[in-house]
């Protein structure tokens, strides 16, 4: 799944994958890198949704 | 991409990652890239308006595939806070994110040695505040695992259970003892308020912890880093690295060596005084500390009680 822009948004992504305690959503940024959302749930009952609003486009730096 | 270069006098790679003179630093906190990317703000790192935890590839790498991985890991989408001020649900949660990165970068042919770490503060060289650490695949066998590798050699086994075999009896360095894991300052400590955070069973790996063992090295990191910020009732610098079993072994065949436990390497020796790393140390390669294992103990023992 690609990730969209503040133009174009894309729906927000759903949970691919279980991983342990927690549910998966890879995205591949608008510039090819990797992004991948993990969720969890915050009472230990099971996953959660991956993100709750519209996409933006990305940049910036760690 | 970036270039390694070996250090023939010291016997150690070099990595040139020249692009990441232009990262960001120290950003308005209006412009962090780790926020999540809000309706009408400024573009981030992570296209969404909220999320939990998110990694992704650094923008500005030290390694890539090809040659190796640099990803960063975003605790929260909440701008203020820390490690230690993760409920303990999310705390958890990221130590299963560390596990499922271990086992996807150590799996891939480019990467011998996966390292999660964390650098909090100005002091050690943080350049973004928003909680986060970094991991980094690297495509060879870094020295100082290197080194412990050796250590399990010159010691006819698992250094690291022989170890925290010596502090459990010596116990005058003991912070924190859990089920399955133990939280201590090492005999020979090199930063005045290094602490060990082990694994009391042989784990080499995250991939080799039982749930519980993972919620409690959760547990025991947060207790510790809480005491830490008690200490000197400031936010506290450290360098945290998570230590595992290199990820070079041959496919199929079962990693042993390697035992599953994190450093804290804190620049601080009293609450305004840093150590610097100076003639001794750069010179020689020996650490001179002004303090002693036993007496950091005792007070950061005061505060994590104090932490609660």
């Amino acid at each position: 799944m690609a990730a969209g822009s503040a133009d174009q948004p894309v729906p927000e992504p759903a949970p691919q994958e279980r991983y342990g305690l927690l549910a998966l959503a890879r995205v591949r940024k608008d510039d090819g890198r990797s992004l991948i959302l993990y969720s969890h749930d915050e009472d230990r009952d099971g996953a959660v949704a991956v993100a709750e609003s519209p996409p933006a486009a990305g940049h910036g730096a760690a | 991409m970036s270039e390694l270069r070996f250090n023939e006098l010291r016997g150690e790679q070099v990595v040139y990652a020249i692009d990441r003179q232009e990262r960001t630093f120290l950003p308005a906190r209006e412009l962090c890239p780790l926020d999540p990317t809000r309706p009408g703000g400024p573009p981030t790192e992570i296209p969404f308006a909220a999320f939990q935890i998110a990694v992704f590839d650094n923008r500005f790498p030290s390694f890539e595939a090809p040659g190796g991985a640099a990803e960063v890991v975003v605790y929260t989408d909440r701008h203020d806070g820390s490690f230690a001020t993760l409920s303990p649900a999310r705390a958890e949660a990221l130590m299963w994110v560390w596990r499922h990165r271990y086992e996807e970068l150590g799996a891939r042919p480019d990467v011998d040695y996966v390292m999660i770490f964390e650098n909090r503060g100005v002091e050690v060289g943080v350049t973004l505040h928003h909680p986060h650490g970094q991991i980094y695949g690297y495509p060879f066998l870094p020295p100082v695992p290197a080194l412990e590798l050796a250590a399990d050699e010159r010691l006819g086994g698992c250094a690291p259970c022989a170890l925290l075999a010596r502090e459990l009896d010596d116990r005058a360095r003991v912070l924190i003892e859990g089920d399955g894991v133990v939280a201590y300052v090492p005999h020979a400590a090199r930063w005045a308020y290094e602490a060990h955070v082990v694994m009391r069973e042989h784990r080499p790996s995250l991939l080799d912890c039982e749930p519980a063992e993972l919620r409690g090295l959760a547990q025991t990191l947060q207790a510790l880093v809480r005491g830490y910020d008690a200490l000197f009732q400031r936010p506290f610098p450290y360098v945290m690295v998570v230590h595992q079993a290199p990820t070079s072994a041959p496919a199929g065949s079962p990693q042993t060596k390697g035992h599953l436990h994190v450093e804290f390497y804190p620049p601080l020796r009293t609450a305004e005084k840093l150590k610097f790393l100076a003639g001794s140390e750069q010179g020689a390669g020996a650490f001179i500390s002004d303090t002693l294992p036993e007496e950091s103990a005792a007070a950061l023992c005061e505060a994590i009680a104090r932490a609660g």
